[in-house]
Order: structure tokens, then C-alpha cells, then sequence
């Protein structure tokens, strides 16, 4: 015998404006197997959820509506407060009177009929539901970060002191990322290798952190908790435990390479390491321009190794393992000065990126520290830096601001003239957006003492015109022209996604938007997770941003993977979809429109074990409960528990019939 | 320069009349000058491009009817190629040249005075005579004896006709006599 | 590849050399080319900041003009081009304005035609291996600095030629003659176009700038496609190194000149004896002629 208990919301005046709460709960009150039907101001608050829990103790409710907001607001608050006194959670429902009703309508007396019947749908559906039980899933106690950068480290140290054992998971030969490459940092000035130096050796010699180097994803499968990677070793050629870095490879080698590393300033050679610093410090064989590969030649790096560690026979390798919870920290990559056609489309030596202007004046850069004109090794007395290089220009790039570019030209015009004492530090400008702690102050620092010439305006043309290069820029501020004949031009350029990372994102079921920044699920309330369970996002993968806000989010979505692997096991939503096996023939519509691949065929036998027949089944930790499957059943088989057939009916008949 | 603006005044009024004109949005400027370094004859203007933008979005009509800037410009599309927002500053400036002289402000330059002799030639034979242009101007412009040494060297290097071709100039004069009806009445 | 040839005004008087130059190309290369019989004024720069549509109207005859005779049309004016090409944006917009040129043209035009630059129908049609075949004259030894000008490259999305910061097709038909097309950054610096009359002085400025950073890229000459960047480069030259007291001698070749001499084909057909600053001393100097 049903015994419901309906709850009328004022909602202040948001519901009670518009819908007469009082008349509502006292029409409802008549409908058979309603025994208590009473309004309150504000439910959701405590005195308003304790009034809910004594009435389901005192009247021995059988099932409780909640006639208010939307369930996607408080659906969880009044759910709990029912399992505290006692009821199953899923004996309540919500009837939503406002967003539906009292918020979209004015007309007072036909909201208020709309609530009445909107409520009398949810206690019909209440009468018929079933206790559900949510669903218990196992996890793997052991988490992986894609991406190598400080971003990805962090997260990887912030986990692995929970003790999850974890995977740090990088594509280039050495973790380190773009930090790694930086000479100094904003706003303190801080060496960036030697504040980045000791976390890498931390990540290298933690016992639970596992370092793969030199490759990539492969495949994903499986669901939170509980995914399946497979990785990608690409062929390194050298056997890391054999090798002991000592680097008569790399010496001996005799074919050079433009160095990536010191973003095309610098010359590696085809066996090398990225950076001295590098970890793992093993060299790795570069396939494209080894002789040895390209026209079987030479070996001499072979020859020499003192421990046989070189091995040209090398195969990719792909790896299996198994991970409860995912951090994907793939960082950024920067535009090219060959990207604008203005700026003279690369040709130009002494026209560089700000990445290429940090190697430039880095002691362990291409001409250690010695800061020279790429094009005759001069040393530049007058440089221009220009700013909003690709971003901010939605006509012709990107729209966005690369938020970092102020900061970090600040940071350059200060690194120049601690090296060129007599320089000119020139920075055309639109804005100045320097809003982290002491970020202000940094950049006033830059033009009141340490003698930037900030000029408002971007540079329409920058070309060369004899020994000189010529900026055209503007100051709006005078109105005027301002022509600089410069020794060299940095360009501030947009920072963007990184290559291959929307293969990445579609591998691991994880969305992104039009320029390739990964999606969080909620831009303000769920900053460092995607909309997939299980996976989580930190750093320049979103969006540009600075290394303080970086590492905070790979502490936050560390944070997040350890409170997800700290039970042994998950708890998910009752809401799933089940198969009466008795009359399901096993068309396999089901199994096809899932779209989370959460149905498959179950073989039924007899005693002897011989195969009778299939049956669907689903695997309730993959479903979520979307109810795609239920109208795909020819014979009704399949139905959503918390939302059956038997159970919407009954709503639609409360609103339809007399 | 003082501004004032009263409660009842809607600024965007002007960049509004601009939008249905020069077919450019002046709301999507956000000054960054990029237009103004680029421009080859900034340093003839009174004010610069990206300002002439600037008094449009505060609707200051007077300001930029009565500059010498908008007269100026040679139409070279610099700025509007490279404006990181897609704002036709070309445009703009083409479009109050039209509205200057459908409120008949004298153009600071000499530049009516070539269109007009340009336009006359066009409408008396249908091609432009270029001899006829030139001293069309130099009577306009007051500038009698403007290039006239090289009339005699283009004669010699046989690159100039001295007979005006006639063609559909009748048909072209009723083009020119509909069009210019029609727009005053726009 | 049967076109109609719109030349015109600048092409047909102060500009005869690179109409000269023209035809002699399209005969030696047999191409199925004819000039459009009635062709009138597109307007230039002078109607448009007067009365828009009238800009629009006038090019729009010969739109008509074109249609009649069932052909594609094929121009060298870069500012006949672009007028021909907005007249012909406006007609598809099928708007108040549409209805305006249609009314005072007193007809309606067809808008679907196709408009081509000389160059290039050059480039992707004829095709750069056939046009090698015809060379007979390496003009190896000869540095040549390509200058487009505004008009042809801007705006962007209405002429569509080539990339409005470096462009690409003239210097790729320097490169067939044997001639060096050098690298330099002012390949489309405007040269203050029809100021040339009205405001000399600033045309002298802007002008002076292009020869000089030619110059100093290691140009010997320039190579044109446009007729008024012509007159300020060359007719105006001698002025120029009066105002900047300097001197340049950088002859200003139209492109098909330079194509014509590498086709063998005579130097007065080509009309190399109308240029202001002599050719001849250079092209003998190089072997050329």
C-alpha cells in the first residue's frame, strides 16, 4: 500500500510568485495514496531537509516527491536526506515547479494548475518505483599522466605521495616539457631549470613512479577505474639499463642536426640527448637522419659503446597495463615565426620567437648565454619586442589572448638588459594583462626601473633594410607612427595546441574545441576534469596559462584521482539499464545503439555446457544510464531501472487521461 | 578636447549608420593601432586611422567629416588586410567621403577635383581621356601648369591619344544620369 | 582557354606598352584570346568614393559586354580587376543594391562569369612546362624585383590572386625567363596609384622607397603588372632622383615584356622603346639583346 509523502517548495519567492504553493499541496493531498501533502519556504535548507526525514519516520513513508527546483540541483540533498531516515533514495523524486513552471510562466492561475499536475505525474511514477541499489565497481589502484612537462611531473609526484604507484607517460625522449627550455621565471626570476631540475630527479628516483619515454598512446579502453591503455615505445635504439650515459655516442657521432630543443638555433646530433639535464639521461637514435638509416652507413656510436647498449635492430614496442584514473598534461606548442607572412615568414634570421630569444639568452642555450644576432653573432643593442603575435586576431589566427606573453616579455626586456647594460628594450603593446600575485609589480618593475620603453601599438610590417631590421609600429597613445631600426625583433607568438592532440583526445573518448584545447566538464565548478569519468585535465591543455596556475591544477586533478582510487570501490548510480533475459532474442538493437559500448551478448547454456542461446547483457559499469536502449527493444526486453516503461507510463497517463 | 555626453544620446547611432554604408562593423575595433602602422600616408593625415575609428565609435561625425584624413587615403588596403578584427577601415573611409558629400562638406584635398575630371571623361565618352583628365584637373585645381612637361614626352613616346574615342557614350551617360538620381535619393 | 580581353583606359593610352606586349604574348602563344569589341571605363578610383553604385554600374557594362559575346574575361588592370570583380560580388548578393545596378543599367546582368588576371590563365592554365618549351632566350644574369603593387593582392577575400604579403605568381614567371626573381619585402608597398596626378608629391615619397629597397635587394629591374605602379615607377623616375638626389636606372619592365623577350620576340613589338628609363643599356650589357 502506497504511502507518499508530497513536499510543496515555496522557494522563497520564486516558486510561490508565480505557482500557488498552498492550494497545490492541498489539492494534491486528495489523491489516493498521498497521506501527507504539506508547502515550505526552503527545503533545501537543513531545517527544511529535517522536516522531510521526521515526516518520513513519523508517517512510515512508502516514497517521497519533492515538488521544487530542478533535480540537477538538489536531486542528491533530498536523496540523502531520505537514505539517512531510512528510505531508499530512489523511492524520491522531484517535480520540477520551477525552471518548468513558475520561472517560465507568469499567469498565476495556470502555473499553478501546471505544478499541480506536474506533481501529480511524479507521485503516480513514486507509486510505482523500486528500490535500487547503486552499483558497486571495482578499481585499479594505479593512475597514468600523459605528458612529461611540469605540469604532468607535479601531478605525478602529488599521486604518487598518496601512494598509487604511477605511470608518467612522455612523447619527446626527455620529460621536462617547455619550462625546461625557459632561462628564467616570472615573476621572481627564478632559474627554470634549477627549480624544475629537482623535481624530474624526484620523479626519476620515486619508487612508485614508472617513466616512459619516447612514446605514445596507442589505444584506450575500458571505463573509470578500470581502463585498459596500450602504450607505444617508439625505438629508441639504445638500451636505457645497459647504458650509463657517458655520451662517447653522441661525440663520436658525425652527422649534426637541428636541435628542436633549442627551437632551431642549435645543432644535436642524430644519437643524442635533448638537454644535459635530461631524464632519462639516455640517448636515443634519431631514425631521419642517422646514416645508418638513411643509407647504412657509418654505426660508429655502436662501435664505441662501451656496454654494447646500441641496438639498430630496435622494433616499437607495445605495452598493456591496466589504470584506475588518467591525468592528461600535454601542454602547448608555440606558432612559428613562419606563420606570418608581416613579419617575413621565417626568412628572416634576427626575427625570433620568445621560446627562441629564452634559448638565446639561457646559459646552457646555443651560444651559452652569450646573447648573439642569429644572423652575424653581433651582439644586439637595440631589440623590439612585439607582442600579441597570432593571438587576439581572429581574422587571420587565434581569437584568444595567450595570456602569458605580457608576463613573459616583461621577464625578456629585463634578461636583455642584465646582459646588454647600453641596450634598448622596445615592447609594442595593446594591453598589459598582468593580474597574478606580484605580476603587477613585475612589470612595472620592467619599464620604472629597469628601462623597458613600453609603446602602445602593434607592428603592422617588420622587414629588413640593409644590416638593419625595420619594425613599423604604431603609438596610438600619440597617434603617431613609430618607426625602429632594430638588431633584432622578438615576437611574442600565440601559444596553441599541440600536435596530434585531437588523434589523442578522440582515443581517449575526451572532447576539445575548435583550436584543440581539451573541454573541461564545467568551465567554472569542474576546472580539471573532462566530461568522461575517470579522466583528468591540468595545464596548458585547457587553455594558456602560467606555471603557478599549472602545477595548482595538477595538484587539484591529482587530488581528484586519489580521492577516486582511494576506495577499493566505486560507487555509481542505481540508474542502469537490465535485460529480462526470458524474452530477449538477441536482435542486438540494443548492443548497437549503446552509445558506450556498455551492452554485449551473453551466452546462455545448459548443464551440459552446450550454448542454448544469447541474451543481452549489460555491464552496469559502463552504462549510464541514458535509456537510449529501451525504446530500441522490439520485444521490451531491455528496460532503464529508475525510469521503466511501467513507470514513465504512469506519468504520462496522470498528465493525459481524467 | 572635452567630451560631454547627455543621458538621451545613443553613441553606437553613428557606427550603426557606418555598418549599413561601409558594410564594417567599427564596434569590433579595439584600437590597437596596427592600422596606423601600416599606413603609407599616416604621415600626411591629421588623424590617424585607427583614431578616425575612434570618433566613430563615440559618434563624433563632425570630427572625422571635417579631417583631412579621410581625403587623404589612397585606398591601398593595408590596414583592413591586416586588422586582426576584420574591420574594413578602407571602407570606412570611403563611406564618409559619400556622407561628406551628401552633407556637402568641402573635401580638404584635392582629390574632387581629379574624380570630377575623371567622372566627366568617362561620362562624355564612355573611356577616359586621359589628356582631357589631366587638364581637367590642372583648370580645377588651379594648378595650371601641373605636369605639363610631360606632355610633350609622352607625345614622343607615343603614349598618349590626342583624339577621345567615342564609345556607348550615350548608354553610359544615361548609366551615370540614372545612378546619380537614384543615390540622392537613398 | 577562350577569353575576352578587357584592356582598358590605362592600356590603351598612357599605357601602350603593356597592351603592345600583351597581344604580341597572345599571338606568339596562339592563345584564343580577343579583345571585347565595346568595352567601357570600369570607373577606377574615382567613382566609388563618389557614388557606390555607380562604381558598381560601370564595370557591370562590361560584364554584359562579355555575356554578350559568351565569354570569360581576361584582364591585366589590376584596378579593372578589382572593379570588375566587385561589380560582379554585388550582382550575386541578389540585394537592394543588385536591384539598383540592374535598374540603372536597364537590364539584368548575369553575374556567373569568370574573371582572370593575364598571369594567371598564365600559371594554371597554359601552364608553367609548356611556357619553358617556347623559351629560345635564357635571361640568365638578369635580377629582377617583382612588384604587384596593392590592388591585385587586396582585399584578400575579393581578388583572391595570391598572398597579399609575399606573393608568388609574376616572380614565378620571372624564374621561367632564367631571370633571377630576387627575394625583397616591398612586393606590395603601395606606390600612392592614382595620387600619381593629383598629389605627385606623395606618389615621389612612396615611390622612392620601392626603388630604393629594390635597389639595395640587388634588383637590376623591376617587373610590373599594374599600369599607374608603371607611369609612378618610371615615367616619375627622373623625378624621384631630383627630389632624393640620387640616382637609380632600375628600368621598369611590364611582365609580359620579359616574357616576350625570353620568347624570342622583338623588342619594338614589345614596345620596349615607350619606356621611360631605357631598357637597352642593361639588356646589353647582360647579353640579352
Amino acid at each position: 500500500m502506497a504511502r507518499i509523502g508530497v513536499f510543496v517548495c515555496w522557494c522563497g519567492s520564486n516558486i510561490a510568485e508565480t505557482v500557488d504553493v498552498v492550494k497545490a499541496s492541498e489539492t494534491i493531498a486528495k489523491i489516493p495514496g498521498v497521506v501527507l501533502s504539506t508547502d515550505y519556504k526552503y527545503l533545501c535548507s537543513d531545517p527544511g531537509q529535517d522536516l522531510v526525514k521526521q515526516a518520513i519516520k513519523d508517517h512510515n513513508l512508502t516514497g517521497v516527491v519533492v515538488a521544487s527546483c530542478s533535480p540537477r540541483m538538489h536531486e542528491p540533498t533530498f536523496r540523502k536526506a531520505a537514505a539517512q531516515a531510512g528510505l531508499n533514495p530512489y523511492m524520491l523524486e522531484m517535480a520540477n515547479i520551477r525552471e518548468q513552471c513558475s520561472w517560465v510562466h507568469d499567469k498565476k492561475e495556470d502555473a499553478t494548475q501546471k505544478a499541480i499536475d506536474l506533481i501529480r505525474m511524479m507521485v503516480e511514477k513514486v507509486k510505482r518505483n523500486k528500490p535500487l541499489q547503486n552499483v558497486k565497481i571495482p578499481v585499479t589502484k594505479k593512475a597514468l599522466v600523459i605528458g612529461g612537462g611540469v605540469t604532468g611531473i607535479q601531478a605525478a609526484l602529488d599521486i604518487a605521495s598518496g601512494g598509487i604507484p604511477v605511470i608518467l607517460l612522455e612523447r619527446e625522449p626527455s620529460i621536462g616539457g617547455h619550462m625546461s627550455m625557459l632561462d628564467e621565471t616570472f615573476p621572481t626570476l627564478d632559474c627554470s631549470q634549477c627549480i624544475l631540475t629537482p623535481k624530474m630527479v624526484e620523479v626519476a628516483q620515486h619508487p612508485l613512479i614508472q617513466i616512459i619515454t619516447y612514446s605514445e598512446l596507442e589505444s584506450l579502453e575500458g571505463f573509470v577505474g578500470n581502463f585498459k591503455v596500450k602504450i607505444r615505445k617508439k625505438a629508441r635504439h639504445v638500451d636505457i639499463d645497459a647504458c650509463t650515459g657517458c655520451g662517447t655516442c653522441w661525440q663520436k657521432c658525425p652527422t649534426k642536426v637541428t636541435s628542436e630543443f633549442e627551437q632551431g638555433l642549435g645543432k644535436r646530433k642524430a644519437i643524442y640527448i635533448p638537454f644535459p639535464q635530461a631524464i632519462p639521461s639516455r640517448p636515443v637514435i634519431d631514425e631521419d637522419h642517422c646514416l645508418k638509416f638513411t643509407s647504412n652507413r657509418c654505426g660508429i656510436c655502436e662501435k664505441v659503446c662501451p656496454t654494447k647498449a646500441v641496438h639498430f635492430d630496435d622494433q616499437p614496442v607495445i605495452i598493456e597495463e591496466e589504470v584506475g584514473a588518467i591525468v592528461v598534461a600535454t601542454g602547448y606548442d608555440l606558432m612559428k615565426t613562419s606563420d606570418f607572412g608581416e613579419y617575413g615568414y621565417g626568412k628572416y634570421k634576427d626575427v625570433v620567437t620568445s621560446l627562441q630569444f629564452e634559448r638565446m639568452v639561457c646559459a646552457s642555450g646555443p651560444t651559452l648565454g652569450d646573447l648573439q644576432r642569429p644572423s652575424d653573432g653581433k651582439k644586439p643593442k637595440t631589440v623590439v619586442f612585439v607582442k600579441c603575435v597570432g593571438s587576439r586576431d581572429p581574422e587571420h589566427h587565434y581569437p584568444y589572448c595567450s595570456k602569458i606573453c605580457c608576463m613573459y616579455t616583461a621577464k625578456q626586456t629585463m634578461l636583455f638588459r642584465h646582459k646588454v647594460h647600453d641596450g634598448n628594450a622596445y615592447v609594442f603593446y595593446i594591453d598589459i594583462r598582468s593580474n597574478g600575485k606580484n605580476y603587477e609589480e613585475f612589470v612595472r618593475r620592467a619599464s620604472e626601473h629597469e628601462g623597458a620603453q613600453y609603446i602602445r601599438g602593434r607592428v603592422s610590417m617588420v622587414y629588413q633594410d640593409g644590416e638593419d631590421l625595420v619594425v613599423e609600429g604604431a603609438d596610438t597613445l600619440t597617434n603617431s607612427q613609430v618607426k625602429i631600426k632594430a638588431d633584432l625583433v622578438v615576437l611574442a607568438t600565440a601559444m596553441k595546441s599541440p600536435e596530434g592532440i585531437k588523434e589523442l583526445a578522440q582515443k581517449l573518448g575526451i572532447g576539445y574545441d575548435q583550436h584543440g584545447f581539451l573541454t573541461e566538464a564545467h568551465p567554472k565548478l569542474k576546472p580539471v576534469e573532462s566530461s568522461t569519468a575517470g579522466i583528468f585535465l591540468a595545464g596548458c591543455a585547457l587553455s594558456p596559462r602560467d606555471i603557478p596556475d599549472s602545477v595548482s591544477e595538477a595538484s587539484g586533478a591529482a587530488a581528484k584521482v586519489m580521492g577516486l582510487l582511494s576506495k577499493s570501490e566505486l560507487e555509481k548510480d542505481g540508474v542502469v539499464a537490465t535485460v529480462r533475459e526470458c524474452s530477449c532474442t538477441a536482435c542486438q538493437n540494443c548492443v548497437k545503439v549503446c552509445p558506450f559500448g556498455a551492452i554485449s551478448l551473453k551466452d546462455i547454456k545448459d548443464r551440459q555446457g552446450n550454448l542454448i542461446r544469447q541474451v543481452a547483457n549489460v555491464n552496469p559499469g559502463l552504462c549510464t544510464g541514458c535509456g537510449t536502449c529501451t525504446p530500441s527493444c522490439p520485444s521490451r526486453s531491455i528496460d532503464l531501472q529508475g525510469f521503466t516503461d511501467e513507470e514513465l507510463y504512469a506519468e504520462i497517463n496522470a498528465m493525459a487521461l481524467l | 578636447m572635452q567630451v560631454n555626453i547627455n543621458k538621451d544620446v545613443n553613441l553606437l547611432e553613428f557606427g550603426e549608420d557606418l555598418k549599413q554604408i561601409a558594410e564594417t562593423d567599427v564596434k569590433k575595433c579595439y584600437q590597437c593601432g596596427k592600422c596606423t602602422a601600416g599606413c603609407p600616408l599616416n604621415y600626411l593625415m591629421d588623424i590617424s586611422p585607427s583614431q578616425v575609428i575612434r570618433f566613430c565609435q563615440l559618434g563624433m561625425k563632425e570630427k572625422v567629416l571635417n579631417s583631412r584624413s579621410i581625403w587623404y587615403c589612397i585606398f591601398c588596403d593595408t590596414c583592413s588586410t591586416r586588422c586582426p578584427q576584420g574591420v574594413d577601415i578602407k571602407g570606412v573611409m570611403d563611406g564618409l567621403r559619400r556622407i561628406a558629400r551628401s552633407e556637402k562638406i568641402k573635401p580638404k584635398a584635392d582629390v574632387r577635383a581629379l574624380e570630377k575630371s575623371f567622372a566627366s571623361s568617362i561620362y562624355s565618352f564612355g573611356r577616359v581621356y586621359e589628356p582631357g583628365v589631366v587638364a581637367g584637373f590642372n583648370l580645377l585645381s588651379g594648378k595650371l601648369l601641373h605636369d605639363v612637361i610631360l606632355f610633350p614626352l609622352l607625345l614622343i613616346k607615343r603614349k598618349i591619344c590626342l583624339i577621345p574615342h567615342f564609345v556607348r557614350s550615350s548608354e553610359v551617360r544615361k548609366v551615370f544620369k540614372r545612378a546619380r538620381k537614384k543615390e540622392r535619393s537613398i | 582557354m577562350n577569353y575576352a580581353y578587357y584592356p582598358g583606359c590605362s592600356l590603351e593610352s598612357t599605357s601602350p606598352d603593356f597592351h603592345l606586349s600583351t597581344k604580341a604574348l597572345i599571338e606568339f602563344l596562339q592563345m584564343d584570346i580577343e579583345e571585347i569589341p565595346d568595352w567601357t571605363c570600369c570607373g577606377a578610383s574615382a567613382i566609388h568614393p563618389d557614388n557606390k553604385l555607380l562604381s558598381l554600374a560601370l564595370p557591370s557594362l562590361t560584364l554584359d559586354s562579355a555575356n554578350k559575346i559568351k565569354k570569360d574575361i581576361m584582364v591585366q588592370c589590376p584596378a579593372c580587376y578589382a572593379h570588375l570583380r566587385e561589380a560582379q560580388h554585388a550582382l550575386k548578393l541578389e540585394d537592394e543594391m543588385t536591384e539598383g545596378i540592374h535598374e540603372v543599367l536597364n537590364k539584368k546582368v548575369d553575374p556567373s562569369l569568370n574573371i582572370k588576371h593575364f598571369s594567371e590563365i598564365l600559371v594554371h592554365e597554359y601552364g608553367m612546362d609548356k611556357l619553358e618549351e617556347k623559351r629560345v632566350k635564357s635571361l640568365e644574369g638578369l635580377k629582377v624585383a617583382s612588384y604587384y603593387g596593392c590592388v591585385i593582392v587586396r582585399p584578400k577575400k575579393v581578388m583572391a590572386y595570391d598572398d597579399p604579403e609575399n606573393p608568388q605568381l609574376m616572380d614565378q614567371l620571372i624564374t621561367m625567363t632564367g631571370a633571377t626573381a630576387i627575394d625583397w619585402p616591398f612586393k606590395t608597398k603601395c606606390c600612392g596609384a592614382g595620387n600619381s596626378i593629383s598629389r605627385t608629391e606623395v606618389v615621389l615619397d612612396l615611390t622612392y622607397e620601392i626603388l630604393r629597397m629594390a635597389k639595395q635587394n640587388g634588383a637590376e629591374a623591376i617587373s610590373v603588372l599594374c599600369p599607374l605602379c608603371h607611369i609612378n615607377l618610371d615615367l616619375r623616375q627622373k623625378a624621384i632622383e631630383k627630389r632624393y638626389k640620387t640616382k637609380f636606372n632600375l628600368p621598369i619592365f611590364y611582365y609580359t615584356q620579359l616574357l616576350g623577350l625570353s620568347f624570342g620576340l622583338d623588342p619594338k613589338k614589345l614596345a620596349l622603346d615607350r619606356l621611360f628609363v631605357s631598357p637597352f643599356p642593361l639588356l646589353r650589357n647582360k647579353g640579352l639583346l
